[in-house]
């Protein structure tokens, strides 16, 4: 969780500490863009494919690690 | 990289334009013969105890922060043919002017300051962009930027503003001082490292995929009694595309309308309770209206803008990272508003995730892979019949609630556009509603038709915002022409 959210931060600088409840658009402030890009980053990091459409599920950080982590 | 000796005996180290800045420059060269298409002319104001002295000090320090602001471009001889290359210089060159119009209407000031973003900006081995302090009347006071598309586009000026007012905010009020911001020169690297990755491999495989088999797009217009497509199938009748900028004439003007507050925060609010995109909200409202002007089409597209800033070496390094690629959506009329979203969101996502590309290739690409008979291999023939972008809102700092309800962006106008139509849609400066701003060419475009347009687009939006189960085809009947 903590690489994921370190990777989140090449992306945004929020005013709070992200958590993992954060909503990764109202908290952490990620565009649609930004999701996408992150997404990209999160897959080469984890060696992982994930279908850019799953982002619409995601609404939070936990969410989104739970992609990655098992 | 190459390097170069400029007349001042110099010796500089030279580098290609970036994808994106090459596109710029097609499309102006191309489309915008030598009017002043590059220019973008902006100003941001405020009423409080101004001080003059702390902006133009704070104009000084943001334009000695941003790397943009010494970037050059310069001719040079590359293998035989004369290319424009770029360089960052030592200095940034750019002296602060001060403007005083506090004795003139708020509108002469206006044309004045739209002449001077009129004026052409000399391109080669020069300062590119020009910042001044402006007094007007009523005690509306602060900046006019004037910047070269090539080197800024529309979020860099906003950023540059941002940093300016944090500043200012920082000098006059003791603020926290804005974090650095990032090198253009490590942005732009970035930018040429794709060129060789196997990302780009990945990206120009995907888009010969997907145009050689995805079935043929068809034109949209957004004229209803110049229908173009109807015209061109008096003589073809299967014709799917057609040819714009005929004439190449690019002088335009503005249609502008403002969205009340009221209106603004629904859609914003629904976005948010919903986790949407604002954006594709309004791409939604769009291309229902479209569908509308074309007997309910399902099949819909037309450009959109893509601002490529995920990284924050991307957002804090300023430049231009404007892509434009086709958004094609066929959403059936039994979808639902908040499925239709859903929908537009998923297609905008496969375009990012292979947007890097250049958009010049893609249009190679696309001429290669798409069957005989579809698309002529010409740059006039095209199934998109306008350009959509979004300027999603970026906090400017300021001293208190009421400055910021006094405070006002203005975009001037240069009078001239390498697009056919062009609708921009950002935030108030003060409120932070929205503002649609269609950019049209003259030549080809009826004012009748164009104050059609925004209002179905606007319909449509707010008949789903208000009931987001609503089906596309019952939207559809109700703002029927």
């Amino acid at each position: 969780m903590d690489k994921v959210i370190d990777i989140i931060l090449e992306f945004v600088e929020p005013e709070e500490a992200i958590t993992p409840q954060s909503s990764l658009k109202n908290d952490c402030g990620l565009s649609s863009f930004d999701s996408v890009c992150l997404l990209d980053r999160l897959c080469e990091e984890f060696d992982k494919d994930v279908d850019e459409k799953k982002l619409r599920s995601c609404h939070t950080v936990a969410d989104l690690a739970a992609l990655f982590i098992d | 990289m190459s390097t170069k000796t400029l007349p001042n005996g110099k010796t500089v180290e030279t580098y290609p334009l970036t994808q994106a800045q090459r596109f710029m420059l097609f499309v102006g060269k191309q489309f915008g013969k030598d009017a002043p298409v590059f220019n973008i002319g902006s100003g941001y104001y405020w009423k409080d105890d101004f001080r003059a002295d702390l902006l133009k000090e704070a104009l000084e320090e943001a334009i000695e922060r941003c790397d943009v602001m010494k970037l050059r471009f310069t001719l040079e001889n590359v293998n035989g043919n004369m290319q424009v290359m770029q360089y960052l210089n030592d200095e940034a060159e750019v002296k602060v002017e001060e403007y005083d119009f506090s004795d003139m209407s708020y509108d002469e000031s206006y044309e004045i300051m739209k002449g001077w973003t009129k004026q052409l900006i000399p391109m080669f081995d020069c300062p590119l962009n020009t910042v001044r302090v402006i007094r007007l009347n009523d005690g509306l006071n602060g900046m006019y930027l004037k910047f070269q598309h090539l080197a800024f586009d529309g979020y860099a000026a906003k950023a540059f503003i941002a940093d300016t007012m944090a500043i200012y905010l920082n000098k006059k009020c003791g603020t926290p001082y804005p974090k650095p911001l990032r090198s253009y020169y490590d942005a732009m690297m970035d930018e040429f490292a794709y060129l060789d990755s196997d990302q780009r491999k990945a990206d120009r495989a995907y888009w010969m995929q997907h145009f050689s088999t995805e079935s043929e797009p068809i034109f949209n217009d957004y004229l209803r009694e110049g229908n173009r497509l109807k015209k061109a199938r008096e003589t073809n009748p299967g014709q799917r595309f057609v040819s714009l900028y005929e004439g190449d004439h690019p002088e335009s003007r503005t249609l502008m309308y403002e969205v009340s507050k009221e209106d603004s925060d629904l859609i914003m609010d629904l976005c948010k309770k919903n986790d949407l995109s604002i954006p594709c909200v309004l791409m939604l409202g769009l291309r229902t209206a479209l569908s509308a002007f074309n007997d309910n089409q399902e099949d819909v597209s037309f450009k959109f803008m893509i601002n490529r800033r995920g990284s924050l070496l991307a957002k804090k390094s300023y430049g231009n990272r404007w892509h434009f690629y086709t958004l094609r959506t066929i959403i059936p009329a039994s979808l639902t508003f908040k499925q239709a979203i859903e929908e537009v969101e998923d297609v905008q996502s496969t375009v990012f995730k292979h947007c890097n590309f250049d958009t010049l290739e893609m249009y190679q690409v696309k001429h290669m892979a798409m069957k005989a008979g579809t698309i002529a291999n010409t740059g006039t023939n095209t199934y998109d019949s306008m350009t959509f972008s979004y300027h999603a809102p970026l906090e400017v700092p300021c001293e208190s609630e009421e400055i910021r309800a006094t405070t006002r962006g203005i975009w001037y106008n240069n009078d001239y556009s390498a697009q056919n139509l062009y609708l921009t849609v950002k935030h108030r400066a003060n409120d932070n509603g929205f503002e649609f701003i269609f950019e049209y060419r003259t030549c080809e475009n009826s004012l009748e038709d164009l104050k059609v347009l925004y209002p179905k687009m606007m319909d449509a939006i707010m008949l789903g915002v208000k009931d987001p189960d609503m089906t596309i085809g019952e939207i559809l009947e109700k703002i029927k022409l």
